[in-house]
């Protein structure tokens, strides 16, 4: 992962060689950052631009794999993913309202775009707690349900806005392709206190995530607040899903393809599960940006385009292993 | 993946545990095995599945719950078990209150008739979940993967401890359910339907392992059956449900009587030589 990330940051429009971008980073690490004239291109290429996406492209995929890995398990069904109850939709519609109603200045150095996206997708969550809150015995095939209707409606209400501003189409449909490109050290300052709060949230609730995998009764006879406990798991992947989509928009496909590459590669152990798809998820992103920046220089095609063109033939390889299965 | 080579810490069961065991044994001599005051339970509103039922076993170590389809016999065991909780009234099993928490799962074992497998999940890390419901994030120790190969043994089934369990028969995967159950280390066993829709073999097999399970180890069983035979030859207590309330209970020589099972199951039944018998037209 190292290498690629020095190839990563080493490759685009500019191509500076390897070994000027350790040397820029090893600068930028011992804060001696005064650096020849000669070195300002590669060390504004590398710091300030290739930096903040490469670290943009790790949070997202790892992000959305984990919250990916933690909706399968809840769900009990390996075809759900970080978008599953309405937070994309819920992402798109904040972005859609940003635009149109301008708020395209924001504070803190961050974009009103990016503001409103992640305050969409929360407000999907909340939503859905409120459900939850309400319908307390409610079950996993009810909540998937009801994320599902939220999802529709939340892009019916998108597809309403959009109808009656037509001028701002291109803007949005281009953001919900998902793309790294605008990432910015702030933004990626602002995501990763959420991320990591969220992904420990996570990683210590994996327990509750091997029993409900198995059922609810089966984790009601384990002893397992199964309530609180999908409480708990919802709250944590909405809030890390939330992030990666207020930092990238929608990139498709990582949240559902990485995880079920884990579940091949380490099992059913949800502890393990998260790490391995965390860093499968930062890696599959990374590569998918990569080509994204590389294929077709010096123009960018955008990351959600890439992942789920890369992710549904490995997609058709997992179903076709599993085909011949018989369950 | 590496769980068990890596915990080598741990394999012996603490001080604590040992101590909680003796505390287990010296209630369980003491208390009565079963009381039932005035549970109810209703799935819907308007339509009871058990009707206050009223009820004290002080003895037993092997008690089937019995009756026709749709009489409340699991919905009593899942109470049993803390996953539902009752409408009305207490539960008490071995002089414990059974309130839908950690502790209940730590004094009972419940065995499902059928659970719906996730893919990939190994033998051994099914039997593990029975050892990691307290811990953080499910890791394990060399205690409880000791536990777990033992108990698998027990079962006779150590040599399917690496195969998936969605690939297993329909015996074999009955005895990894007890092999979990066993794993967890409480002294009752709640099984729902432990030989419906197993082989002749396996029935015998598994009912054989379940009476050593009281015989020799002292474990307590409550079990949901179905066949008259079974239950008159292999448990000693019975509790006769019929449309969610309580027909009879006691030993199961004196409940299991043609005239009760034709009363409960409106089918006319002899006894041939200690065996019940349809009796047909």
């Amino acid at each position: 992962m190292a290498l690629v990330s020095l190839l990563y940051l080493s490759s685009g429009v500019i191509s500076i060689p390897l070994s000027e971008v350790v040397h820029v980073l090893g600068r930028w690490i011992t804060v001696n950052r005064e650096m020849g004239g000669d070195r300002i291109v590669a060390q504004v290429a590398v710091l300030q631009i290739r930096l903040p996406r490469l670290l943009a492209a790790l949070l997202v995929g790892g992000g959305l794999a984990i919250s990916g890995t933690a909706y399968q398990g809840l769900f009990q069904n390996r075809l759900a993913d970080p978008f599953t109850t309405g937070v994309s939709a819920g992402a798109v519609l904040g972005c859609t309202l940003a635009l149109i109603l301008g708020f395209s200045q924001g504070v803190w150095g961050l974009g009103g775009i990016t503001l409103f996206s992640f305050g969409g997708a929360l407000g999907t969550s909340f939503i859905v707690f409120l459900v939850l809150g309400v319908m307390r015995r409610a079950s996993t095939a009810t909540i998937l349900l009801i994320g599902i209707s939220l999802n529709f409606f939340l892009s019916a209400v998108v597809s309403l806005l959009l109808f009656f501003n037509r001028n701002r189409m291109e803007s949005i449909v281009l953001w919900t392709m998902g793309s790294v490109a605008t990432a910015t050290m702030e933004k990626v300052l602002f995501a990763l206190p959420f991320l990591v709060l969220g992904s420990l949230g996570l990683y210590f609730s994996s327990r509750f995530l091997d029993y409900l995998a198995l059922g609810e009764e089966f984790a009601r006879a384990h002893g397992i607040p199964v309530t609180k406990a999908r409480f708990r798991l919802i709250l944590f992947a909405s809030l890390v899903s939330s992030v990666c989509v207020s930092l990238s928009g929608v990139v498709g496909f990582v949240g559902l393809v990485t995880p079920n590459m884990a579940r091949i590669l380490v099992g059913t152990k949800h502890r393990i599960l998260f790490l391995y798809s965390f860093l499968l998820g930062m890696l599959f992103l990374l590569l998918a940006d990569l080509l994204a920046k590389t294929l077709l220089v010096p123009a960018e095609i955008p990351i959600g385009i890439l992942t789920s063109l890369i992710g549904v033939p490995v997609f058709a390889g997992l179903i076709w292993r599993y085909s011949r299965r018989i369950y | 993946m590496n769980d068990l080579s890596r915990d080598k810490k741990r394999l012996k069961p603490t001080s604590h545990e040992r101590k909680q065991a003796e505390g287990d044994i010296k209630r369980m001599a003491t208390c009565s095995f079963l009381e039932l005051r005035g549970v109810s339970f209703a799935y819907q509103r308007g339509t009871n599945a058990l009707e206050s039922i009223d009820l004290t076993l002080p003895q037993g170590a092997f008690l089937s719950i019995m009756g026709p389809n749709g009489a409340g016999k699991t919905t009593l065991l899942k109470i049993l078990a803390g996953i539902l909780k009752p409408d009305g009234g207490t539960v008490r099993l071995l002089g414990e209150e059974i309130e839908p928490s950690f502790r209940t799962f730590a004094r009972f074992a419940y065995v499902p008739q059928f659970l719906l497998f996730p893919m990939d999940l190994r033998v051994i890390d099914f039997v593990l979940l029975a050892r990691t419901g307290s811990t953080l994030t499910g890791q394990v120790k060399g205690w409880d993967v000791k536990k777990a190969f033992e108990s698998l043994e027990r079962v006779g089934c150590q040599q399917f401890w690496n195969q998936d369990v969605s690939h297993l028969s329909g015996g074999e995967r009955q005895k990894v359910f007890l092999a979990k159950a066993l794993a967890q280390d409480t002294p009752v066993l709640l099984i729902d339907e432990p030989v419906t829709h197993l082989d002749l073999k396996n029935q015998e097999e598994i009912l054989c392992l379940l009476r050593s399970l009281v015989r020799e180890e002292g474990k307590k069983i409550v079990a949901v059956m179905h066949d008259l035979n079974h239950a008159l030859h292999h448990t000693d207590t019975v509790i006769l449900l019929k449309g969610g309330k309580l027909y009879a209970a006691g030993q199961s020589s004196e409940v299991l009587t043609p005239t009760t099972i034709g009363e409960v199951f409106g089918v006319e039944v002899e006894d041939r030589d200690g065996w019940i018998v349809p009796r047909f037209k």
